[in-house]
């Protein structure tokens, strides 16, 4: 894992951090460890002024100067980025497109993307199953390829008869008879 | 029988699962930036949408909960321990009988929504929170960016707005000193792995919780997945470090029944030292080593024996040293129970 500081070394160092009795911790890396003044484990310290400095050391690397940063402002609720970066919590909606750009980088810093993949409001939602990790070695990965491709095509029609689409039923039934064969 | 005194999947190494998903309502800023008039609609506004959602949901205002209450709440990590301090007045919860649902209502988001379940039964609550989510979408409308996804007060939390986690009891690997190289792993893969803490720093009953850090720029499946997959080789270490102690058992059951005599008979059981002879007894038991307990018997003496359970069931406020007295009795007569 990188550090979650500089997102460029390798974290050697996990830190622990304590808000309001809550533990949460963060990975560092030696260097962003000293720099931050955290190179000893499950240290106490307040959570906000270090989740500002945070944001603070990135603002600072990655782009604009800070000075123009901070005097952001979200017309809708009143948030400066200074304000965001004191709290570590937006002030309302509007908040993630006036601050899109710096936020950006620390997205990625956060999550390793700024780009929601999920769910979309009033989507169809398909209910989530997991297969099981395969155990078989290669030589059997064909094989559990089959299996796997059976067990889909079983969903599809199981599907596909529960919607009444029974056109489609039937070539998925006849695909599944295919492959017993 | 409530979720949390129920036995589940994995139940000897994960003692409950819980799946979150934090919402705002569109238009509406976040708590924090809300003036008094945005906090109270945004309260009434759920009140007036609970009878909609079903699963015999009940609105509750954080205000009309007296202090054990909420403390008992927070014990069975229904809500947290700031949001039971919570001055807001416009603070509430939506949960019903079974508490296997708890909806809280203006903490740092408008809303979240908790599913629960013991042992690891993280696909079966991921379904169940999408499905009140698809319920409650249509009721309200969410704040939602095409690019960033739900909006969340916190950065953290954007996205899906889902955090998947479990609760581990990793007696073995504390024991057997193998605990800091899996906190370690399953740091290096993206998930976040901690040590419930009571007071002070020791990690309280060796109970950890294994939760997922990312919540943009990844689908709920691939999250529940990972958690699952992780979960399970969590489970996979800590049942070889007890296979590894099985080896040495004559010191392993003089530990466990030695720990099993101090809960049987004890006068005064402290806060702080019940966790531990506990977390023995429940990985004895797990082991069958110990006969005279079962999961349920062990759920009840890890829940009923914390300070607001304690004094929510005598009824009234109790010294420390009334409740350490109570603890035993309650503990007796939990170990002492017909199934
Ligand atoms: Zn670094
Ligand atoms: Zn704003």
């Amino acid at each position: 894992m990188l550090c979650q500081n500089c997102g460029k070394n390798e974290a050697n160092i996990r830190y622990t951090q304590i808000i309001n009795g809550d533990k949460k911790e963060i990975a560092l890396c030696s260097k962003c460890a000293k720099k931050l003044g955290v190179d000893e484990l499950e240290l106490p310290i307040n959570f906000n002024s270090f989740l500002g400095d945070f944001f603070n050391d990135y603002a600072e690397t990655e782009f604009l100067p800070m000075l123009q940063t901070n005097e952001l402002k979200c017309k809708t609720c009143g948030m400066t980025y200074s304000d965001f970066i004191n709290t570590g919590v937006f002030g309302c909606s509007d908040c993630y497109e006036v601050f899109s750009n710096p936020i950006d980088s620390l997205l990625k810093n956060l999550h390793g993307t700024a780009k929601h993949v999920g769910r979309l409001p009033n989507g169809k939602a398909e209910k989530i199953e997991i297969e099981q990790p395969q155990k078989e070695n290669k030589a059997n990965s064909e094989e559990s390829d089959k299996e796997n491709k059976k067990k889909n095509l079983e969903r599809d029609l199981e599907k596909a008869i529960k919607e009444e689409r029974y056109e489609d039923a039937a070539k998925i039934r006849d695909e599944i008879k295919e492959m017993n064969k | 029988m409530n979720w949390y005194l129920q036995s589940g999947k994995d139940s000897d190494v994960i003692i409950s699962s819980r799946v979150r998903l934090s919402r705002n309502i569109e238009g509406v800023p976040f708590v924090q930036k809300c003036n008094e008039e945005e906090l109270r609609s945004i309260n009434s506004k759920l009140k007036e949408i609970v009878p909609s959602i079903g699963y015999g949901l009940k609105f509750i205002d954080l205000k009309d909960l007296d202090e054990i209450s909420k403390q008992t709440l927070v014990e069975k990590h229904l809500i947290s321990p700031e949001f039971a301090k919570s001055k807001n007045p416009y603070s509430a919860i939506i949960i019903n009988d079974e508490e296997n649902i708890c909806i809280v209502v203006n903490e740092e988001d408008h809303i979240k929504i908790q599913v629960f379940s013991s042992g690891l039964e993280v696909e079966n609550l991921i379904n169940l929170a999408i499905e009140i989510d698809q319920t409650m979408e249509k009721l309200i409308p969410y704040s939602f960016n095409k690019k960033y996804g739900y909006l969340t007060a916190c950065p953290t939390n954007v996205g899906t707005g889902l955090k998947v986690s479990v609760l581990a009891h990793l007696p073995a690997l504390t024991i057997t000193g193998n605990i800091r190289k899996v906190l370690n792993a399953v740091n290096n893969l993206g998930m976040n792995l901690r040590g419930m803490y009571g007071e002070g720093s020791k990690v309280e009953g060796d109970l950890y919780q294994i939760s997922n850090n990312q919540t943009l720029g990844v689908t709920e499946k691939e999250i529940t997945k990972n958690l699952k997959l992780i979960s399970q080789k969590v489970i996979e270490q800590e049942r070889l470090a007890r296979k590894f102690l099985a080896k040495k058992s004559v010191d392993l059951e003089d530990k466990v029944y030695r720990d099993f005599g101090v809960l049987s008979n004890a006068v005064k059981l402290s806060e702080n030292e019940t966790p531990e002879f506990i977390s023995s007894v429940k990985l004895g038991t797990d082991l069958g080593i110990i006969s005279e307990l079962n999961d349920t018997k062990v759920a009840k003496l890890m829940l009923e024996t914390k300070p607001a359970s304690i004094q929510k069931r005598v009824g009234k406020l109790l010294s420390i040293e009334e409740q350490e007295i109570e603890r035993a009795k309650i503990v007796k007569l939990i170990i002492k129970e017909d199934e």
